[in-house]
């Protein structure tokens, strides 16, 4: 089948940015081809004044990756806070919960039984968290 | 050291081999952003904002494609951004870096420079970034399409008529016969 002129300048157009598949490479030298690869080589030659084309940018790429450092610092911190607060929360409610559930005499012993086993599990996992962090 | 060797240890939190990446890019990436917007202040707005984001997520960077096409990228998601929030930056051509040959030759190059960029930006932007991204930074169709997540025809039929309205705003100024 016999191509049609606009199948034939998306090919040329193709071939100019080395996009045309090996087998399509046989365009033929018609007046209409040739008049188009000239004209992309004269717009090509007039492009080409914007291939150096330079500003002078004043950019710090140091000062951009200690800016990028801050931003993560202040999201962890937002995060630590807030899940902070949630937990703390989510302990009191549970603590009323059970208050209201068991009575409060029962609660008290409850308490008094973390108190005393909490530092025997906060130490040790504070200990692990610390190396953790040390070997990063 | 490699990109990839560079990548790995910036990935790890190591700042001076990230330095060393954007350094090596930055040449690069500033070309495509001048390119794109024709404006000084705004291409040093564009360029350090992709560089935050990349240094920001750095960690979600997988080596699937080159560095310089993901902050390419991010280049263009970013400028995409700045046009939806605001009206189309003007062009400038103050700034222009003297050539060699002096001030007949300054002025013949900003003229030149005036008119070609001109027809750039009156290009959408996104006809634009393929025209750009094919011309002056030679990515693939392929490439191109993963860039702009667009499929390839669009990004071949977005060139084809980068092309011809570019000749015939050429032809309509007399720069071309």
């Amino acid at each position: 089948m016999k191509k049609s002129n606009l199948d034939i300048e998306a090919s040329i157009i193709d071939s100019y940015y080395n996009e045309l598949p090996e087998k399509d490479t046989n365009l033929g030298f018609s007046n209409d081809s040739i008049n188009l690869y000239d004209k992309l080589n004269a717009v090509s030659e007039k492009l080409d004044c914007l291939s150096d084309i330079d500003f002078d940018l004043d950019i710090n790429i140091l000062s951009i990756i200690q800016n990028a450092e801050n931003i993560k610092t202040k999201k962890k911190n937002k995060f630590e806070t807030l899940s902070f607060v949630l937990t703390a929360l989510l302990i009191l409610s549970l603590f009323s919960f059970l208050g209201m559930l068991l009575g409060f005499k029962v609660l008290i012993y409850i308490l008094a039984f973390i108190s005393t086993l909490m530092p025997f599990v906060l130490i040790p996992l504070a200990q692990i968290y610390k190396n953790k962090e040390g070997l990063q | 050291m490699g990109e990839f060797d560079l990548l790995e240890e910036a990935q790890k939190g190591n700042k001076s081999a990230l330095n060393t990446l954007l350094t090596e890019n930055y040449n690069f990436l500033k070309g495509y952003i001048i390119k794109m917007t024709g404006n000084p202040h705004l291409s040093q707005d564009i360029l350090q904002e992709t560089m935050l984001k990349a240094v920001l997520n750095i960690n979600k960077f997988t080596p699937h494609a080159k560095f310089s096409t993901w902050l390419i990228k991010i280049a263009t998601n970013t400028y995409k951004d700045f046009l939806r929030k605001n009206k189309p930056s003007e062009l400038i051509e103050e700034t222009l870096e003297s050539p060699e040959g002096g001030p007949e030759n300054l002025t013949i190059a900003k003229v030149a420079y005036k008119e070609i960029m001109g027809i750039l930006l009156s290009l959408p932007y996104e006809k634009r970034a393929v025209f750009i991204l094919k011309h002056y930074q030679g990515y693939k169709y392929e490439e191109i399409s993963e860039i702009l997540n667009c499929p390839i025809g669009t990004v071949r039929s977005r060139l084809h008529y980068c092309i011809k309205y570019i000749i015939s705003e050429m032809e309509r100024k007399g720069m071309i016969e």
